[in-house]
């Protein structure tokens, strides 16, 4: 069956055009898809230079950490429990498949089944290795142009990966660092979020339900809510 | 909800790392699910984290996601984050700013008269596509705005090849009559 042509390219009027191409030329900024990224622990992956930065301007600043990470942890440790109740999936023998079902898939209410999530906590760490004496500070790359989103990407990537190497406190102190560097950054909320992982992680739920509460209380909104309530031990 | 589940091959089996998908879904998608939640009326200043939520959706099922239906996956999950998105927004008191937060800043950078159109264009094809049924809207999203073959499509929304062609057709004659509702001026003639 052979596709008619787009309205766009054949029969439509002026008006139909206008709406049409008004609607083609909109585009979500390059700060959107690098918050994406950086939620879902890419940032530090070859990827991001072609996902997020047309201008490759942060790219050369984050690539030079992606090796560093277990690819695994950026991805899933990112997700918290919930990612970590996948990667138990993982190694089952057989799996489910979501086939290509989207009118009945997937709404974040639906597709989180909270039992993993209260009941998988993340991990609390005993022994806190020394953190590392490099400051984040130092690990921002030299980038021409305008480097501050990746300044901010690499300064969150040394607390993912103190993270998850199992160092909360030395998380805890490159995201004070961070705190200080970009105190209106556009990544504070994913800051948030592994500031309250650290703590989560470090043993101090305390603090880390207060700040979750904080950050719920401020971003009732936020794609991180199920993140965060999940990492408390909260249902959703 | 209706999951349509399936037993998988073992892990051992699976040719793509997952991380790999997910960076594949990103780069492929993320505009078009974007602009598919624009199109579906979520407002500009919830768009970003909307997309954000579709993604993170995405990442946490990725393992259960078949392989090469991420896109499906995603248009299908962004459909229910716009719905989600779009009853919050209803319950929500009324802003005097509206949708005047438009981010242009999205957009290439026009002159100022060209942003002001542009705007008002959005804005109308948005009300012009809420007021088509929800099928025919995706199927005319896709197609005509997103520039995605039928098969494609077909395979996306989950229906027969010739069910993707009678929508397209009857999304086009809703749309045109639509447009033409909103813009009874001669000029709607011009072809």
């Amino acid at each position: 069956m052979k596709d008619p042509a787009r309205l766009l390219d054949e029969g439509a009027t002026a008006a139909e055009l206008s709406l049409l191409r008004a609607g083609m030329s909109e585009e979500p900024s390059e700060q959107a898809m690098k918050r994406l990224s950086v939620a879902l622990g890419l940032a530090s992956g070859a990827s991001v230079s072609t996902i997020a930065l047309k201008s490759g301007a942060a790219s050369a600043a984050v690539r030079g950490t992606a090796s560093r990470f277990a690819a695994k942890w950026l991805l899933w440790g990112a997700l918290g429990a919930s990612g970590a109740a996948l990667v138990v999936a993982e190694t089952a023998s057989v799996h489910r498949t979501v086939a290509t079902s989207p009118p009945g898939a997937a709404t974040h209410e639906d597709v989180i089944p909270p039992a993993p999530v209260v009941t998988a906590p993340a991990p609390v760490v005993t022994a806190l290795p020394e953190a590392p004496t490099t400051p984040v500070v130092a690990v921002q790359s030299p980038v021409r142009g305008s480097p501050s989103i990746a300044k901010e990407i690499a300064a969150l990537d040394v607390a993912r990966q103190r993270l998850g190497g199992g160092n909360p406190r030395g998380a805890l102190r490159a995201l004070d660092d961070y705190d200080r560097a970009a105190p209106t950054g556009v990544l504070r909320q994913e800051a948030a979020l592994l500031r309250i992982e650290a703590f989560a992680r470090a043993g101090d739920l305390g603090t880390a339900r207060r700040l979750a509460s904080r950050f719920l209380r401020e971003h009732p909104k936020s794609p991180h809510e199920k993140r965060i309530r999940a990492l408390v031990g909260e249902t959703p | 909800m209706t999951l349509h589940l399936s037993i998988a091959a073992p892990l051992g089996e699976a040719s793509v790392d997952p991380r790999e998908r997910l960076e594949r879904a990103i780069r492929n998608d993320y505009r078009l699910i974007w602009r598919l939640l624009r199109r579906l009326g979520v407002p500009t200043d919830a768009v970003d984290d909307a997309a954000q939520e579709v993604f993170l959706i995405v990442a946490e099922r990725m393992s259960d996601i078949r392989e090469n239906s991420e896109r499906a996956f995603a248009f299908g999950t962004a459909v229910r984050v716009a719905h989600s998105a779009r009853r919050r927004r209803a319950r929500e008191p009324v802003s005097d700013q509206g949708e005047a937060g438009e981010t242009t800043a999205h957009s290439p950078v026009p002159g100022a008269d060209e942003l002001s159109d542009q705007k008002r264009a959005r804005e109308l094809l948005n009300r012009v596509l809420d007021a088509m049924p929800m099928e025919l809207r995706t199927v005319f999203i896709l197609f005509e705005l997103e520039g995605l073959r039928s098969p494609e499509i077909a395979e996306m929304i989950g229906v027969p090849l010739g069910t993707v062609a009678s929508r397209l057709r009857r999304a086009r004659e809703s749309f045109r009559e639509l447009v033409a509702l909103h813009n009874p001026s001669p000029g709607g003639e011009n072809r």
